[in-house]
């Protein structure tokens, strides 16, 4: 059974927020995202069957709503690809085989455990930060919400090799980002 | 097909495997037989992958203003 509306902003909007800015880059619109999908969810009560937890129909909402957010800012977007690819290729003696300076490092024996702290946290939100806001938006369909890359280029709004172009950029660039700022720092 | 990728191309190819579900191809296989370091790079686009769906923990916390604003819409 559903809780008592008035108990909601309390009870969810911490974790709804906090979930909604991990994948967008915009305090203000993650606030009117939480509001929508708790809007949503106001009106559709009704329909809550209980075969999930609360928390967990709401957070179903305010996907849709992050979903729908990411499709705008991707249509209003320029669709041209940008220079800072060569980013990438300073990664590269010759375009071949890893500088030793930029080689990626150990991240220890259990990234995964150490991805679990609120360090990793922080440090991932600078990380996706700092990327351009394409490359971040499609970082955050495929890998954060799971979107299928086909479905993915077509809400981005591009055709799918330069969808494959932004992701790997994203990759490239959190990693060496995360590496330096949480699971291996240190001089490089 | 590229028989003998570079770690540059094996970079491009570990990422696109991510995305389009097929698995790699042999020379990039090979290529992570004898290459300690492009192996790392897909441990870590893995961890990526799959770390990054529950980072939801960040700091902020939704505004005094946001909220009393979301009640108010509530009622």
């Amino acid at each position: 059974m559903i809780s008592d509306p008035a108990t909601w902003v309390d009870a969810h909007d911490d974790r709804l927020f906090s979930y909604a800015l991990s994948r967008i880059r915009d305090e203000r619109a993650a606030e009117d995202l939480v509001q929508e999908a708790l809007i949503t969810a106001f009106q559709a009560r009704d329909k809550f069957a209980g075969q999930s937890a609360e928390l967990t129909w709401m957070i179903g909402i305010l996907r849709n709503k992050i979903f729908e957010h990411l499709r705008r800012q991707s249509r209003e977007a320029s669709l041209s690809l940008d220079k800072d690819g060569e980013h990438e290729e300073l990664n590269f003696e010759n375009g071949r085989h890893w500088k030793p300076e930029f080689e990626p490092r150990d991240w220890g024996l259990e990234p995964q455990r150490s991805a679990e702290s609120a360090e990793f946290a922080i440090a991932l939100r600078n990380c996706l930060d700092a990327l351009t806001p394409s490359v971040s938006r499609a970082f955050v369909l495929r890998e954060m919400e799971g979107v299928e890359s086909g479905r993915c280029a077509e809400v981005m709004g591009v055709p799918p090799n330069h969808l494959a172009v932004l992701l790997y950029r994203a990759r490239m660039r959190l990693r060496r980002c995360l590496e330096k700022n949480h699971f291996a720092p240190g001089p490089a | 097909m590229n028989l003998w990728p570079s770690c540059r191309d094996v970079s491009r190819e570990l990422s696109a495997t991510r995305d389009h579900g097929d698995g790699l191809n042999w020379p990039t296989r090979f290529h992570l037989l004898i290459c300690d370091v492009c192996r790392r790079v897909r441990l870590q686009f893995d961890v990526l992958g799959g770390v990054v769906k529950s980072a939801t923990g960040f700091g902020p916390t939704l505004s005094v203003d946001a909220k009393e604003r979301i009640r108010r819409a509530l009622k």
